[in-house]
């Protein structure tokens, strides 16, 4: 029983603030494979996206727990058994496709991938994803100023197509008077009012989405130019003039 | 739809897709800058209203309270608390609550049914509806002079009952004072009869202008008072002598020749 209080503390100190979380999931780590072991059979070392998808239900359990919800662990297990039937039922559409990392013939040490020739594309992949990384970390190093973590971002972001476009709205028009991403560079500060009056979205929605508003600025402040590239054809579409 | 994998952690990545929203998803060994196709998202539980037993302990107990209440102030207004068999020969039968007002109406024979036809007695009391039904019974010719009325009532407030027997009985005999002439029958444990009504004279005396009852009822009146009233009456109580009487004192002009004259009165009364 003081065990539970203890968890369920750790719980409420984890709800926003992510680090804790993590370190909270470290610590229940062989629960949540005995969990994943528990529906599959298997240990979770061989499934390791199941186990992924268990920590992320582990990590739902925490953001959703209240008390009223009764004990925490059996909680967090009824959650993860739940998103794990979630993923089997979603991976099943892809039930004949081969995982790349299955074994090859009868080769034990062989896996699928190791038999696809490597050529310039893969260097052209890997390239990539390192001049993306840079950029991202750029960006984070950039947001750290304005007190926003990508993290904090997502739980800022819109959800409703609607809402997104409204945002969308107001992005685009600070994108067409640069003044309002001067000012934001400037000061470090969303200047809301002119926002407000210049795209007539309603404050209140961008108040709610400021995090949100403030790292779209950036982006398209300068720089950044595969992450924009990743939006631009939507962006065209939804009136964006970058 | 393309995600670029933003941020990773050890139970989620955070991607940025194509429109722009930024997503926690799970995280399956991504790599930030890493492009994939297909993410698992991370679901948001909100809060949803859950009553523990306690709470729910307390909303039963105050619905409870709630319902006692109600029925206390309004007194159940859909629940009969007393029947009212009103038969003539159409039978009926009028449900009320307790406050006399009407709540149902039912026909118990043919031709009760065929009496409370299209009759609505929504939002009327006793008294109207049974005002309401003996005008119909008369139109339809249920109800005539000679016939009787029997009324019963039903309930458990023995209490209530009486009460509400006696002002009823009241309020029919004054309403049918002007109509017709029944009877009134009350048939339960003390079952008396009321009888309505002879006091409407005028009608009587054309019915039984002959009788000498008659003639000694208004012996007094014409000694009392004016002499019309001799003049109409005397006529009426003697058949033919008076006639000449009366056709004299007219002649004569003089009014205490007619006293005179009217000594039948006096010999008939003694």
């Amino acid at each position: 029983m003081q065990n539970e209080h203890v968890i369920i503390q750790k719980v409420y100190d984890s709800k926003d603030d992510m680090h804790a979380a993590d370190e909270l999931i470290r610590e229940y780590m062989p629960f949540i494979k005995s969990e994943v072991f528990k529906f599959t059979n298997k240990y979770s070392e061989v499934l390791q996206d199941e186990h992924s998808i268990a920590m992320l239900a582990f990590h739902e359990a925490i953001k959703g727990y209240s008390k009223s919800r009764g004990s925490f662990l059996n909680y967090a297990s009824l959650l993860i058994k739940s998103r794990l039937i979630d993923y089997q039922r979603k991976e099943k559409r892809h039930y004949n496709q081969l995982s790349l990392d299955e074994t090859y013939g009868d080769e034990e040490d062989t896996a699928l991938i190791d038999t696809i020739p490597a050529d310039n594309v893969d260097v052209m992949q890997e390239h990539n994803v390192q001049a993306t990384k840079e950029e991202i970390i750029e960006l984070s190093n950039q947001l750290r100023q304005y007190g926003v973590s990508l993290s904090d971002v997502a739980d800022n972001s819109p959800k409703q197509d609607r809402t997104l476009e409204k945002c969308r709205q107001a992005i685009n028009y600070a994108i067409e008077n640069r003044e309002i991403i001067d000012e934001l560079l400037r000061t470090k500060k969303l200047p809301l009012t002119s926002l407000v009056n210049g795209s007539n979205v309603d404050r209140k929605t961008l108040e709610r989405h400021r995090k949100y508003i403030v790292t779209m600025l950036l982006i398209y402040s300068n720089g950044y130019e595969i992450i924009r590239g990743h939006l631009s054809h939507i962006v065209r579409k939804g009136g964006y003039q970058a | 739809m393309n995600y670029i994998v933003m941020e990773t952690n050890l139970s989620y990545a955070v991607v940025l897709d194509e429109k722009g929203r930024f997503k926690k998803v799970a995280n399956l060994n991504y790599e930030v800058g890493q492009k994939i196709n297909d993410v698992y998202e991370m679901k948001e539980i909100k809060e949803e209203f859950y009553l523990s037993k306690k709470m729910f302990a307390t909303l039963a107990t105050l619905a409870a309270v709630f319902v006692f209440v109600f029925s206390l102030i309004f007194d159940m207004p859909m629940t009969p608390y007393a029947s009212i068999y009103f038969s003539i020969n159409p039978e009926v039968r009028i449900d009320v609550n307790k406050k006399n007002e009407v709540i149902n109406l039912k026909g118990m024979n043919d031709d009760g049914k065929d009496l409370i036809l299209n009759y609505n007695y929504k939002d009327k009391n006793l008294d109207k509806v049974s005002d309401d039904l003996i005008d119909k019974a008369i139109d339809m010719g249920y109800l005539y002079d000679g016939r009787t009325i029997s009324i019963s009532f039903e309930g458990k407030d023995s209490e209530w009952i009486a009460t509400t027997k006696n002002e009823y009985s009241q309020h029919i005999n004054n309403y049918l004072q002007d109509k017709v002439s029944v009877t009134i029958k009350f048939d339960d444990e003390d079952s008396y009869e009321i009888i309505i009504p002879v006091n409407n004279n005028q009608f009587e005396d054309n019915h039984y202008g002959d009788s000498d009852y008659d003639d000694s009822d208004y012996g007094p009146n014409n000694d009392g008072v004016t002499d019309y009233d001799d003049s109409d009456y005397n006529p009426n109580s003697d058949d033919v002598t008076d006639y000449s009487d009366y056709n004299n004192s007219n002649n004569d002009s003089n009014y205490g020749s007619d006293y005179n004259n009217s000594d039948y009165d006096d010999s008939n009364y003694y």
